[in-house]
């Protein structure tokens, strides 16, 4: 007998900027959608007093979930327990679970892909081919970078190319550049003489008003928190799919995907209140939307969509190193928004037939803080104490790296066999590496950092070429792919096992080229909402 | 302002007295608690001196002081050296404090520089990137001192200093920073 009843067309599992962005586009299309999200609803307002209370973060350092709820039926991912690392490499992203996700401290960077990365097998002999091309994902990045009031450069070569305007976009950028701040402007010039070119950072700000949000006034705060919402984060849609109709639960650990008996589809959605009663519902259609990481627990919980044995692998990052100059000329980062641009040299080439490719994101930091630490340590203290951190903040650069890695098979998420949540659940073990293809493009960093020092007359403050720094960029972990076998989901974010079953996070990314993924991971749920709209 | 005097620095040791027996120190009753209404008599001013600072805000100290012995069960005593070594040594000013060879005291000097990290960080301990446990003890965010040299170009990051853009232009200082 075929069920008429349900609960709601669509329940979307994660009201992150992913799974929020579908259901509003669900909901604004007139579907029933009720969104499932295990954390709380908190104000900006609190999170801001939060911040300049909690004495354990600063804009550039620290634990970046500090400042957020950590409720335990939702933790944020650096409580004990919550991640097991077994590998080599310790591999544990910052993320937060609440109502808006965990770009409530992000940078802000929203990149397009290369259409290159989607075929890295193809061209380069290495990883994964994507099933979908850069064309078939353009108009649903066009569509995200309106939604979220995207800035960028109409005339930058994103390729790193030092060509015209690239990757192809079918209108520009719905928001004008920000001002390159004085920082910017003389790190570009001084940097420019050794080859190297400074590429504006396409972002979140809002430059102008944008919808609700006010212009960008400057409060070097994005991360962990934009303190007046010019930069945009999740907690936006969520509101808009409210707005449009979708209903949110927060407080809802869902914990179970129910099959149908013939195990084709998945017949109801179970979460936990924080008072340990059990809510079932329904849906024609489920979307996962609950991080990279939380998604392949769910899945695994449940024991739905992994036929190929692939859910919770390839486990992808961006890690990389990271350098701490002063500069021999005052230049005083910390003025504007903590990033402004990258250095895309080695973004695409046939180098990456050998290593994998990377990206210098330039910081604009005030630098105050470890400037501070460091003159302390040194015993510095009286009117000298001023003097240098002045001398020093006015000097100040900090950049940091991202190297592609590779999907492999063995790095991974599991269940712990020992580590249970609020609820009793397993919580997850990591095994993670980085292999040669990554390691050989940090030889190349090594260089460049030389070469940078050099360029900016610059003593080192800080500098790791050493400790594998993950950048907070997971993917691969339920990954997309055409072949059943050797894949979770479909070119449509479908899983190949269950037919009503979708999922959207930055996970099913199958490479993971060398830039943030949200806006794909963006891109790619608002494709799967439209193919979702079509079929109910 | 509090000033800095001898009397202060020598007349009271660090007995802990209630901070309203020091006189002319009061503050909303928010901003402390119980626990932390005590410190030294003689601990602002010589976080004063220390700082090369006459106008560390009196309400602060305690909360800086309390953060300090919360995070180092020693401190109390380490302190009293402090106190005891300055007093010695007739130190009124930062200038008398680097004249009297305490700062080549390592051990002295460290718990000079203890007290000048917690009114210059805002806080005690060190941060833990990944860590929600054993976390600083929180002193202030924006009233912390190591924001001072630099307010006049940067901001103290959540705040604002201009309109959209205003960093496109060089800070006016810069060719004399």
């Amino acid at each position: 007998m075929t069920q008429t009843d349900y609960d709601a067309d669509v329940i979307v599992v994660g009201s992150g900027v992913i799974g929020s962005l579908a259901a509003h586009h669900l909901a604004k299309n007139g579907k029933s959608v009720i969104i499932l999200e295990a954390g709380t609803r908190v104000p900006r307002w609190k999170i801001v007093e939060s911040f300049r209370e909690c004495g354990n973060v600063s804009t550039d350092a620290g634990n970046r979930n500090q400042p957020y709820p950590n409720e335990p039926w939702a933790p944020s991912s650096f409580v004990p327990d919550y991640i097991t690392n077994h590998g080599p490499i310790d591999y544990i992203p910052g993320m937060l679970r609440m109502v808006g996700g965990t770009t409530w401290h992000w940078g802000g960077a929203c990149w397009r892909l290369l259409p290159n990365d989607f075929h890295l097998k193809s061209l380069y002999g290495v990883g994964r081919d994507w099933p979908i091309s850069y064309d078939d994902l353009e108009p649903f990045y066009h569509q995200v970078e309106i939604e979220m009031g995207v800035s960028g450069d109409d005339t930058a070569d994103y390729s790193g190319q030092n060509g015209g305007a690239f990757p192809p976009r079918q209108a520009p950028y719905p928001v004008r550049p920000q001002a390159l701040g004085y920082f910017s402007q003389r790190f570009r010039d001084r940097v420019a003489v050794g080859g190297y070119s400074f590429t504006y950072q396409p972002n979140g700000r809002a430059t102008d008003p944008y919808e609700e949000r006010p212009a960008c006034v400057g409060n070097n705060n994005c991360s962990p928190v934009c303190p007046i919402g010019a930069q945009y984060s999740g907690d936006r849609h969520a509101t808009k799919a409210e707005r449009a109709g979708a209903k949110l639960i927060s407080d809802a650990t869902v914990y179970r995907l129910e099959k149908t008996p013939d195990g084709k589809r998945i017949a109801a959605v179970h979460y936990y209140t924080p008072d340990k009663r059990s809510v079932r519902l329904t849906a024609r259609k489920v979307l996962v939307a609950a991080h990279a990481l939380e998604t392949p627990r769910l899945m695994l919980l449940s024991d739905v969509g992994n036929s190929s044995g692939m859910v919770g692998r390839n486990l992808m990052d961006h890690n990389a190193f990271s350098l701490a100059m002063i500069a021999d000329e005052p230049m005083w980062s910390g003025r504007g928004p903590v990033q402004q641009g990258d250095v895309l040299k080695w973004r695409d080439g046939s180098f990456r037939q050998k290593h994998g490719c990377i990206r210098h994101e330039v910081g604009n930091f005030v630098g105050n803080v470890q400037i501070t630490e460091r003159l302390l340590s040194q015993g510095v203290i009286g009117p000298e104490l001023d003097e240098k951190i002045r001398h020093m903040a006015a000097r100040w650069v900090f950049m940091d790296s991202n190297i592609e890695m590779l999907p492999e098979p063995t790095n991974r998420m599991s269940l712990s066999a020992s580590k249970r949540d609020f609820y009793g659940l397993p919580l997850m073990d990591i095994y993670y590496d980085v292999n040669d293809y990554a390691r050989a493009a940090g030889n190349v960093i090594r260089e460049d950092y030389a070469n940078f020092l050099k360029l900016l007359g610059g003593e080192i403050f800080d500098q790791n070429l050493s400790l594998w720094e993950n950048r907070d960029h997971p993917m691969g972990t339920v990954i997309m792919g055409n072949d059943p076998r050797d894949s979770v989901v479909n070119h449509e974010g479908r899983s190949h096992d269950h037919d009503n079953l979708f999922i959207a996070t930055t996970g099913i990314m199958p490479a993971a080229s060398v830039v943030n993924p949200t806006l794909t991971g963006c891109a790619l749920s608002l494709r799967s909402a439209s193919i979702m709209l079509k079929e109910i | 302002m509090m000033r800095t005097t001898r009397r202060r620095l020598l007349g009271y040791g660090v007995a802990f007295v209630p901070l309203c027996l020091m006189g002319g120190v009061s503050g909303p009753s928010w901003a402390l608690t119980e626990k932390e209404k005590g410190c030294p008599p003689d601990f602002l001013a010589i976080s004063a001196i220390l700082t090369a600072s006459p106008e560390l805000n009196p309400i602060m100290a305690p909360r800086v002081w309390h953060a300090l012995i919360t995070k180092d069960d020693a401190f109390m005593a380490r302190y009293r050296r402090l106190s005891d070594e300055m007093a010695a040594h007739r130190i009124r000013s930062w200038p008398d404090y680097e004249a009297s060879g305490l700062s080549a005291q390592k051990e002295i000097h460290s718990i000079a520089v203890a007290v000048v990290g917690a009114w210059y960080l805002g806080r005690v301990g060190e941060v833990l990137p990944r860590s929600e446990i054993n976390t600083p003890a929180f002193i202030t965010y924006e009233g912390a001192l190591m924001w001072r040299s630099t307010r006049d170009v940067t901001v103290i990051p959540t705040y604002a200093r201009g309109g959209p853009g205003f960093w496109a232009e060089a800070p006016s200082s810069v060719k004399t920073d």
